[in-house]
């Protein structure tokens, strides 16, 4: 396939484009011929919460800016990153779901975005501040999950 | 993205069959819709994810915390979940050690009829 496909969207932050963007990017990581189905599930569902959290952000701070999803494609591995102008957080203070058979854990409603995408994709990163938040996600489509 | 939701019964079960994508924009409809079995008294509830094509820990939410409204009335909530790709995301986020995920509605309501009656 071509190297270096880029895509990229700016999108509302509005929770009816969560499934617009993961559609999207799904269909271009993709295009690859040796990307299996069920990396491109993972991708799926990583990027719906990277989307979900930056659409939640906004909300914070009430700013009406885009949301910006860059997806790269280089041979077989994607880049995503999400880009939102929320007021950042600091990832020490995420607290996330006690394990599943501790007595609190069906009081734990949220907390599973962020694992989930660690999970989910070979690698994460966030950058957060002030200004925003930015979070890349790098998936080799073509491997056998680890 | 809308859900469709159509709920059955079969005895004492109330059924949630949900069809479409579970997520942030999708989840309260179905909260909304399991809450209202709740309130009309039923205790015992399955949910039917065959027609779910996509979840994400969004829609874990609504599902743990509606299990958690289910065991303060003393009730039970079964989920139905054949495909792989919404099994895994269970996996992942180790759920399937709170429920067990069923592949057929009547894996659950076995026993009580066949019959079910849309409500």
């Amino acid at each position: 396939m071509t190297t270096g496909d880029e895509v990229i969207l700016r999108v509302p932050a509005k929770s009816d484009y969560v499934a617009l963007v993961r559609v999207v990017l799904a269909a271009a990581a993709s295009i690859d011929p040796d990307s299996r189905d069920d990396r491109i599930d993972d991708l799926r569902v990583a990027v719906s919460e990277a989307v979900t959290n930056a659409v939640e952000s906004h909300h914070l701070n009430g700013t009406d800016s885009r949301i910006e999803v860059r997806c790269l494609t280089v041979n077989h591995q994607v880049e995503v990153t999400v880009r939102d102008r929320g007021p950042g957080f600091d990832p020490d203070d995420v607290i996330e779901a006690p394990d599943a058979e501790a007595p609190d854990r069906l009081f734990f409603e949220s907390g599973l975005g962020l694992p989930l995408m660690r999970r989910l994709v070979d690698r994460t990163d966030i950058e957060t501040g002030d200004d925003g938040t930015l979070v890349r996600l790098v998936i080799d489509t073509s491997a056998e999950p680890s | 993205m809308q859900i469709g939701t159509r709920v059955t019964t079969n005895g004492d079960w109330s059924i949630t069959h949900v069809v479409g994508d579970l997520d942030m924009a999708s989840a309260p409809a179905l909260r909304a819709t399991a809450i209202q079995q709740l309130d009309d008294g039923w205790t015992d509830l399955v949910l039917d994810l065959t027609g779910c094509d996509f979840i994400d820990s969004t829609g874990l939410g609504v599902i743990v915390g509606l299990l958690r409204r289910v065991r303060t009335r003393g009730g039970t909530l079964e989920l139905v979940v054949p495909l792989a790709e919404q099994r895994h995301i269970f996996e992942v986020c180790d759920l399937d050690r709170i429920f067990t995920l069923h592949d057929r509605v009547e894996a659950v309501t076995a026993g009580v009829g066949a019959d079910g009656n849309t409500t």
